[in-house]
């Protein structure tokens, strides 16, 4: 119905001659409208957050047998954004014993590659911004960075607390990156492909004429990889069970207690933009990603998969209490890890179990080799290059 | 175990113990009241907890009390085991410089309340490991509890 | 792991540098848990050295809430004094008011009518079930679980609350025990709505324990935790659910009955090996038992005068006294000496809060710097009481 991919690659082709027309260049016409569509994508998402903490304060308020916020806007729909506008006011402090440009650093080393993670991966139909052939590692690669961000911030504020808090952050966000990436090999391996186009795309398949081929679905490896992976992911994003750097009642807030207005403000979006990150990747990766019956577009397909996921992660913070910090890295080292490596090996024994007329390796002339590339401007790209 | 059995243990080693009689018309609990001499408050301290027939193990609380012409200690001690209970009253007669020793080598649970006593009354705890001043800022001037200490009027005096 | 030290012995500090470090240490470092602290339960300063992740010297620092209520007392009557006591243990202003009002009335020799006995022994029950619920709410939180304290503290302790406002008109600080008997009779229909509360604490209680006693992470960071066993209880003056999860049956509702307990059946939770997780067991059991009393003393409770013959204006013969009970923290006990005047000559609190805080100077020694909130939210002070 309302698919916006083949509308937003019209939209684009337009713009591109109409710059064209203008006098530019092929290339210039090309970096511009890549340009246009980072600054939009970068809009959206930051628009996230702001739908997240609400959609966070009204559910942990109905899971806590109160209201929420209420007051502000019906039903305290503008309550973020009154939030945004009081800390965009605050005064920015900081601390005496600071290292400044390291107190500054920080924000935008944690803050910004979750952005540039959004790049691959696919909305809908034709919509990932760039179709990368390493999709998942890139992710992966780029996401690692925010590390150093969270020990910049313990170090640069002066404060015994953050450093702890930094420190600790760093150590659990460097042990939780292993059996992400291994509970992600057997899904690579299955559909021999990084790309995470070509991941979610190969799930479109049917059993038996209805039922859908994602990875969860597969007995014993989906479910295993999709565990580890979420557990994971909670541990990546900082969220309760796993949320000792930023424990409140533990270490005053940790690494972002010397933090104040706009940089307090970026760290929160951050957090909140890695935890839909984390969940589109879930989608894409175990559920499909945009695969759904066809009254609706494939777009709302994956906002709601994703969006549930997302449920998922607001649930387990109001529920469960946290884990202790040696406790937590004994339950990444010892369990979470040769689990991830047990799946590897079980995915492997399905693999070589199946004859290949089987559904083991998804057809690659089952998907229609315009839509292999997802964005034309590559294409395009590709051509004024030649020229 | 009754009181009277509590006495004669005691008197045995302590001749100089003393039951605190009950004052006419007064009021008073069922402990055994003892009045006990300052200097023999240690030994009488270990001898209570370690005896087995009396068996002290548990200090209630300790606290002072001014009387104006002296100071008095008070050791509430209840026997776990025998479910008896003993009041032991000190008194300290010397009001400049005022001490007793500590009986925290016996019963730990002492260890704050002597310090509150120093706090409030200024009777130092001769032997505690950590006499400083608990509730008052450490640069309070003045013992607070005692009966001729100067306060702001209260809007009830 | 480590080995926690002095497990089964009492130790008094050899020395003032022991648990108070004036320095920083050579090795270690040595951290402030400060008076403004989301997790120190009101204003208590934790002074700890640790090394590393261990923590080898504990002291905390109190007064921070010093009222000098024991001297306000002596220029009080007793009647007036009510008011001051409860404001010690803001949150179990009940038996703070019942445990003077025992002391008092063991020094006039004063007949308690039934019924009043019965509606004390009613609103105390319910106020340690409120007590428990505090902690309940405030432990989840600082272990990391935000959700029960909504359930305990914003549902079943509001619904107790509530039902004090019909009782006696206000919420936290009650002034409803009095000398000889309780201020008022319950109102119409009151006694009804205690009965349908009772019932659907059973449910919460199942609730709590649901969600967070059982929780295999609360076990996880609570169990074998700060273990404490009687013998280092009993010497260090640790009362109430402190020492009974340390496997000691003392309860001062069994061993010097006071009011009508003798009445009603119960059981005393005993833990056995004095961790974390058994002082929290501990206390949510004691709600279940606390559910059990006051239904018998419904069923039990008759009409009749609320008030006992006490005059107006009266003066306590001269001499002294000591009443104690069970409060929700611990054995909670005014000594009074009087000299025949309107107020009291020397007004003394035991105050369970205080004595069992010290026993952190061992109890804290050997453990992780994370377990540190988790062993001094388990001990469950106020610092009301504290520093009275």
């Amino acid at each position: 119905m309302f698919e916006i991919g083949p509308l937003l690659i019209q939209a684009f082709t337009y713009a591109r001659q109409f710059l064209t027309t203008l006098g530019a260049t092929p290339l210039q016409a090309v970096v511009g409208i890549k340009f246009l569509q980072t600054t939009l994508t970068i809009s959206i998402i930051l628009a996230i957050p702001l739908f997240l903490v609400y959609a966070e304060r009204k559910i942990s308020a109905f899971m806590q047998a109160r209201l929420g916020p209420m007051h502000t806007g019906p039903w305290g729909l503008l309550q973020t954004p009154a939030d945004t506008i009081k800390l965009l006011f605050k005064e920015d402090i900081v601390p005496q014993g600071a290292d400044r440009l390291l107190h500054l650093l920080a924000v935008i080393l944690a803050a910004a590659p979750v952005f540039v993670c959004f790049a691959p991966v696919p909305w809908g139909t034709g919509f990932p911004l760039i179709n990368l052939d390493t999709g998942i590692l890139f992710v992966f690669a780029v996401s690692g960075v925010s590390t150093l961000g969270i020990l910049a911030a313990g170090w640069g504020s002066g404060n015994k607390f953050s450093m702890l808090g930094g420190l600790r952050g760093a150590a659990q966000m460097v042990s939780y990156e292993i059996p992400r990436a291994l509970s992600v090999v057997p899904v690579v391996l299955f559909y021999s492909s990084l790309n995470l186009q070509t991941i979610a795309t190969a799930q479109m398949e049917r059993w038996h004429g209805w039922m859908p081929k994602w990875f969860i679905f597969y007995p014993g490896i989906g479910q295993i990889a999709f565990i580890v992976f979420l557990i994971a992911s909670v541990a990546e994003t900082n969220r309760i069970p796993f949320d000792i750097p930023e424990a409140e009642s533990e270490l005053v807030s940790g690494y972002h207690t010397e933090y104040s207005g706009m940089k307090f403000a970026f760290f929160f979006l951050a957090e909140y933009v890695y935890v839909f990150l984390s969940s589109a990747l879930v989608t894409t990766l175990f559920l499909g990603g945009a695969d759904g019956a066809a009254f609706l577009p494939s777009w709302m397909w994956f906002l709601g998969k994703t969006l549930l996921i997302v449920f998922l992660f607001l649930w387990f913070r109001w529920t469960f209490p946290r884990l202790r910090v040696d406790r937590l890295m004994q339950f990444c080292w010892q369990f979470l890890l040769p689990l991830a490596l047990v799946n590897i090996v079980l995915t492997v024994g399905w693999m070589m179990c199946k004859t290949p007329s089987q559904d083991v390796l998804p057809t690659q002339a089952a998907i229609p080799s315009s839509e292999m590339h997802g964005s034309p401007d590559d294409a395009g790209l590709t051509k004024a290059v030649e020229k | 175990m009754s009181s009277v059995n509590i006495l004669a243990l005691l008197q045995a080693k302590f001749p100089d113990i003393h039951p605190i009689p009950q004052p006419a018309g007064q009021t008073r609990g069922d402990e055994v009241y003892l009045d006990v001499p300052l200097a023999r408050l240690a030994e009488a301290a270990h001898v209570l907890q370690s005896d087995p027939g009396l068996a002290f193990n548990f200090l209630s609380f300790v606290t002072a009390v001014d009387w104006k012409t002296h100071f008095e200690t008070v050791y509430y001690l209840v026997s776990t085991t025998h479910r008896h209970k003993a009041v032991l009253k000190v008194k300290i007669e010397n009001r400049t410089t005022p001490e007793v020793p500590t009986v925290t080598h016996v019963w730990p649970s002492a260890d704050w309340q002597e310090r509150e006593i120093w706090d409030l009354f200024g009777i130092r705890i001769t032997g505690h490991y950590n006499l400083r001043r608990i509730l008052l800022p450490d640069n309070w001037e003045g013992y607070p509890m005692r009966k001729d200490y100067v306060a702001t009027p209260d809007r009830y005096d | 792991m480590i080995d926690p030290p002095l497990l089964n012995k009492a130790v008094v500090p050899a020395s003032a540098l022991d648990v108070f470090p004036t320095q920083a240490p050579e090795k270690g470092m040595f951290i402030s848990l400060g008076p403004h602290h989301p997790s120190t339960h009101g204003v208590l300063r934790v002074a700890i050295t640790t090394e590393g992740e261990i923590v080898t010297g504990a002291q905390p620092d109190i007064g921070y809430l010093h009222r000098a209520t024991e001297k306000l007392a002596e220029k009080r009557t007793y009647p007036q004094i009510i008011v001051l006591t409860d404001r010690l243990d803001y949150l179990a202003a009940m038996t703070n008011n019942w445990s003077y009002c025992l002391a008092v009335e063991k020094m006039l020799n004063v007949a308690i009518p039934e019924r009043a006995d019965y509606l004390r022994m009613i609103v105390g029950e319910l106020q340690r079930i409120a007590s428990h619920c505090v902690f309940i709410g405030t432990y989840g939180i600082d272990i990391g679980a935000f959700t029960p304290f909504f359930y305990s503290f914003g549902r079943e302790r509001e619904r107790i609350l509530d039902l004090f406002e019909e009782l006696c008109g206000a919420r936290l600080t009650y002034n409803y025990v009095r000398i000889g008997g309780v201020m008022a009779d319950a109102p119409d229909g009151w006694l009804d709505k205690v009965k349908v509360f009772v019932k659907e604490m059973y449910a919460a209680a199942d609730e709590y324990d649901k969600l967070l006693t059982y929780n295999p992470i609360f076990t996880d960071r609570t169990q074998g935790i700060g273990i404490m066993t009687s013998e280092v209880a009993k010497a260090w003056g640790v009362t109430g659910p402190n020492l009974r999860a340390s496997g000691e049956r003392a309860d001062v509702r069994i061993d010097d009955p006071y009011g009508l307990y003798p009445r009603v059946k119960f059981d005393i939770p005993i833990g056995k090996n004095g961790d974390c997780w058994e002082r929290y067991k501990c206390r949510v059991d004691e709600v279940r038992e606390s559910l059990k009393i006051i239904e018998q003393a419904l069923a039990q409770i008759q009409p009749g005068e609320t008030m006992g013959k006490v005059a107006k204006y009266f003066r306590v013969p001269p001499g002294e006294g000591y009443g104690h009970l069970e409060a929700p923290r611990g054995d909670l006990g005014f000594y009074i000496i009087s000299d025949g005047s309107p107020s009291p000559y020397r007004f003394h609190i035991r105050a369970p809060s205080f004595i069992n805080l010290q026993v952190l100077q061992q109890l804290l020694k050997g453990w992780k710097v994370a377990d540190v909130i988790a062993i001094l939210g388990s001990i469950d002070i106020v610092l009301g009481e504290v520093d009275r």
